[in-house]
């Protein structure tokens, strides 16, 4: 050890050492140095940008398939799954989200229009939760454009949940060990109003139904319908109900006024302000009567049909539909088949069908 | 002194820091620019216009295509409103003023884009209604012709029909303003025709079939208008945004290269300084290393000379003037080899005198050992004059004691005693056992013999050459006590036979000669 020691205070003292180390750390440093300078000029004049074209489904038809995996937070899947079904979301702790969109009922609650807290009436027909992370706007009027501004709805209004003030619900939260726990398994920091939205939006979003047989059909499996259901599909087309019944969901991506072909409010009478729809949103003239397009998706479990719920059946909403939106009587053989296609777009939960 | 050190370190310490605070200044503004940002940046605002581009598409496909789904035209502009969100969040490297300006431009994009969001919500509505009515009037010229085969009536409202039909989707696919007018007129011989031949909607519904054409109609106008509006080009916006944002990022770079160029110029230059410093500092260890190995050999020396008794202190009279650790190690030393030096000179005296005892106690024991053979050996010899006048002469005996002595010491005798009595010579002597006794008297009586003649001729002028001085005959005898007492009294009473004194006194004789040692 000593005589290491030595040898390494001997090099040390000897010439050799400005030779050895004082000039290879000298280039070394001018060597890092240049590089890190090259490095940046690198940085500077490559911009790589990589265009990653959008999947397209092998069929080009105006519908396309929902995808089958989505990237999720599971953590806030889990927490948004507890508060959707938690009826301590609301004042009385009797309703909760899933009070209104029940998920087996198809994600509604399968009533003309809803029942709020203490029996209270709602004006409109609750829509499916089922795919709800795909539509372009939420409510049937469209007012918000995102699933976390739609959880607000609900929550601050007196007649469905009892306008909870978010203090108070947020205490009740915090009261709860699991919940904290859970909070902090989600998201970093505690529990808030803003991470209560994003944890029921996020969880809504997984609630996709994907693998249709019709979506089986569009990826290329010619058997998963038959040859009715293919049948229907054209009629539904050739109809002109495809024009606001497409893309992914069969709806939910655009506005349309419910009666373009008649006087759906005028024959049904003792119009409400729900009726206005979209114009209650933005004063247009225009948008009176319009209503965000519906999906279609999983339709046959969602009955009641329509912001008011008026078509009982599917068989009713078709014919109402054909009627005021297409100026036609369409024969029951073509409502069937339409509905048999209809009913080919019930998708999965959880590889489950619904 | 300790002040003056303190200080210059302190300014040492100040000036190293403040180099290291420059160094770390000027590659923080050479880092200024966010590379990571200023491509994002960049790429947002490419994908801003690829996203416009493509909706440009998607409005075209929409407007022209028989099928056609609005779900790309909600990606698309939800994509281009999260990008406008995200090129809010402008680099730190833009300037002040540019920074301005790309506020003011995505303001005024945003304006554009929100009237774009509302326009596009709009022709996704009456398009559908357009594309309802052109997808479903073919169905009802198909169901016409059907029916006309069996009605003869329902012709000319077929013909009427399909060349309205034909009209309407030229109308929808150009911009020939003529063909409204002549659409319009068939719509009016359609209902003439339903009047005339009383055609119900069982067997046609020409009422629905004129809505539809009234439809395609109305909403065209409005969706070619809209398809225009939406189709202008916001592009601008970006160009000017992607103009303005280039402009900085080249300003900022050449800011940044001038920092960087300081910065490299600043770290040669520290660096040189500090390989300077390190190099000086090895130089002065060097220098101290030579002096130490100096000052070292010099005391390895000093201790060499120091074991082989050679030291003089003039090695390290140099090494003894310096005030530092060497000095005083030096001066330790020298004083310890001084230290050293005496107590071995000291000790030399001491093995000197013990090596004397050690001599003088060889000679004693030898000398014991030798008169231990006088002690055995010793003799009376009384050799017995014949001419009792010859040695009346006084000085005869004091001539004969040297020869005799000789005599004997040539035997290796030692004479003890000597006596002249009236007719005889009594010699007291040691002798060895080797001795041969007859040998010894001839060789006493010839010497002496010749000595006396030769001494005292005139005392034998009358005598012949052979005359003897003694007698043939001798008497000798053995003596162990040779004290002067004995001696004495023996000579007094001419005892022949009193040898044994003789031997005690050369015995106390010798034994007082070897004291005088």
């Amino acid at each position: 050890m000593t005589s290491k020691w030595e040898k390494l205070k001997n090099f040390f003292s000897s010439n050799k050492y400005q030779k050895i180390v004082i000039i290879p750390l000298t280039l070394f440093f001018a060597v890092v140095f240049f590089t890190w300078q090259s490095s940046q000029v690198t940085q500077e004049t490559t911009s790589n940008f990589t265009f990653i074209p959008e999947a397209t489904a092998a069929i080009n038809e105006p519908v396309k398939p929902i995808p089958l995996k989505l990237e999720l937070d599971e953590n806030r899947v889990i927490l948004g799954n507890k508060l959707f079904h938690d009826p301590q979301l609301s004042t009385d702790g009797t309703i909760s989200c899933a009070t209104c969109h029940d998920l087996e009922a198809g994600g509604t609650d399968r009533l003309r229009t809803s029942m709020g807290m203490n029996q209270h009436q709602t004006p409109v027909n609750s829509p499916t939760v089922f795919n709800s992370g795909f539509m372009f706007k939420q409510y049937w009027d469209g007012r918000v454009d995102t699933l976390e501004e739609q959880v607000n709805g609900p929550i601050e209004t007196v007649g469905e949940m009892g306008g909870i003030p978010w203090e108070n619900l947020l205490a009740r939260l915090k009261s709860s060990d699991e919940y904290v726990t859970m909070f902090r398994e989600a998201y970093s920091d505690e529990i808030t109003a803003d991470n209560v939205r994003n944890a029921i939006a996020t969880f809504e979003r997984s609630l996709f139904t994907p693998n249709a047989p019709f979506d089986q059909y569009l990826r290329g499996n010619p058997d998963a319908i038959t040859a009715q259901e293919k049948q229907g599909y054209e009629l539904f087309k050739s109809y002109g109900c495809v024009t606001c019944h497409q893309g992914m969901l069969l709806g939910g991506n655009m506005f349309q006024t419910f009666g373009v072909m008649g006087d759906y409010f005028g024959d049904r009478g003792n119009i409400i302000q729900a009726d206005l729809g979209r114009f209650n949103v933005t004063g247009n003239e225009r948008d009176r009567y319009v209503f965000k397009v519906p999906t279609l998706r999983n339709i046959t479990l969602t009955a009641p049909y329509f912001h008011d719920g008026n078509a009982e059946t599917l068989d009713q909403a078709i014919k109402i539909m054909a009627k005021y939106q297409l100026g036609v009587e369409l024969p029951q053989k073509d409502v069937d088949l339409i509905m048999g296609f209809l009913k080919t777009l019930t998708g999965e939960y959880k590889n489950e069908p619904l | 002194m300790k002040m003056l050190s303190l200080e210059n370190k302190f300014t040492r310490n100040i000036l190293i820091v403040a180099a290291i605070a420059i160094l770390i200044f000027l590659l923080a503004r050479s880092m200024s620019i966010n590379f990571s940002h200023y491509e994002k940046y960049r790429e947002s605002i490419f994908h801003l216009e690829e996203q416009e581009s493509v909706f440009n598409q998607d409005i075209l496909k929409a407007r022209y295509e028989l099928f056609s789904s609005y779900d790309s035209l909600v990606h698309n502009l939800n994509t281009q409103t999260n990008l406008q969100q995200q090129l809010q969040n402008i680099p730190s490297f833009v300037t002040k003023n540019r920074r301005a300006e790309i506020n003011e431009i995505l303001t005024e994009r945003q304006t554009q884009l929100e009237q774009k969001i509302e326009f596009t919500e709009r022709f996704k509505t009456q398009n559908a209604l357009l594309k309802n009515s052109l997808r479903y009037l073919p169905r009802l010229a198909r169901d016409l012709s059907a029916q006309a085969e069996r009605q003869e009536n329902l012709t000319e409202l077929r013909i009427t029909f399909n060349d309205m039909l034909r009209r309407i989707l030229l109308y929808n696919i150009g911009n020939n303003q003529n063909l409204v007018p002549q659409i319009k007129e068939r719509i009016d011989e359609l209902s003439q025709l339903r009047e005339e031949n009383g055609i119900t909607t069982q067997e046609f519904p020409v009422n629905l079939a004129i809505s539809h054409a009234n439809i395609v109609l109305n909403e065209k106008p409005q969706i070619d208008n809209l398809t225009n509006q939406l189709l202008l080009p916001l592009n601008k916006y970006s160009k000017n945004l992607e103009n303005i944002y280039d402009r900085s990022y080249q300003q900022a770079i050449a800011k940044v290269n001038n920092y960087r160029l300081a910065a490299f110029g600043w770290f040669l230059a520290m660096l040189i300084i500090v390989n300077y410093l390190v190099i000086k500092r090895l130089t002065q260890t060097q220098s101290q290393n030579t002096t130490y190995k100096s000052h070292l050999g010099k005391i390895q020396s000093a201790t060499s000379c120091l074991a082989q008794d050679t030291f003089n202190s003039e090695i390290l009279a140099e090494t003894c003037q310096r005030r530092d650790e060497w000095g005083a190690l030096a001066r330790e030393f020298q004083h310890m080899a001084r230290e050293m030096q005496t107590r071995q000179e000291k000790l030399q005296g001491e093995v000197t005198d013990l090596s004397k005892i050690k001599e003088n106690l060889e000679k004693e024991k030898e000398i014991i050992a030798t008169e231990e053979c006088f002690s055995f050996l010793s003799a009376n010899l009384i050799l017995l004059i014949k001419d009792k006048q010859t040695f009346k002469h006084k000085d005869i005996l004091a001539k004969l004691e040297p020869i005799i002595n000789q005599c004997l010491q040539d035997f290796d005798c030692q004479l003890l005693g000597l006596k002249q009595e009236l007719d005889r010579v009594k010699i007291l002597f040691s002798y060895a056992p080797k001795v041969q006794i007859s040998q010894l008297v001839a060789h006493l009586k010839q010497q002496s013999n010749c000595s006396i003649k030769e001494g005292f001729p005139d005392l034998f002028a009358n005598q012949s050459d052979k005359l003897e001085i003694w007698h043939q005959t001798y008497l000798i005898s053995s003596t162990t006590d040779v004290s002067q007492d004995n001696y004495d009294r023996d000579s007094t009473e001419e005892n022949d036979s009193s040898g044994k004194s003789f031997n005690t006194l050369a015995r106390v004789r010798h034994y007082r000669r070897f004291r005088g040692l």
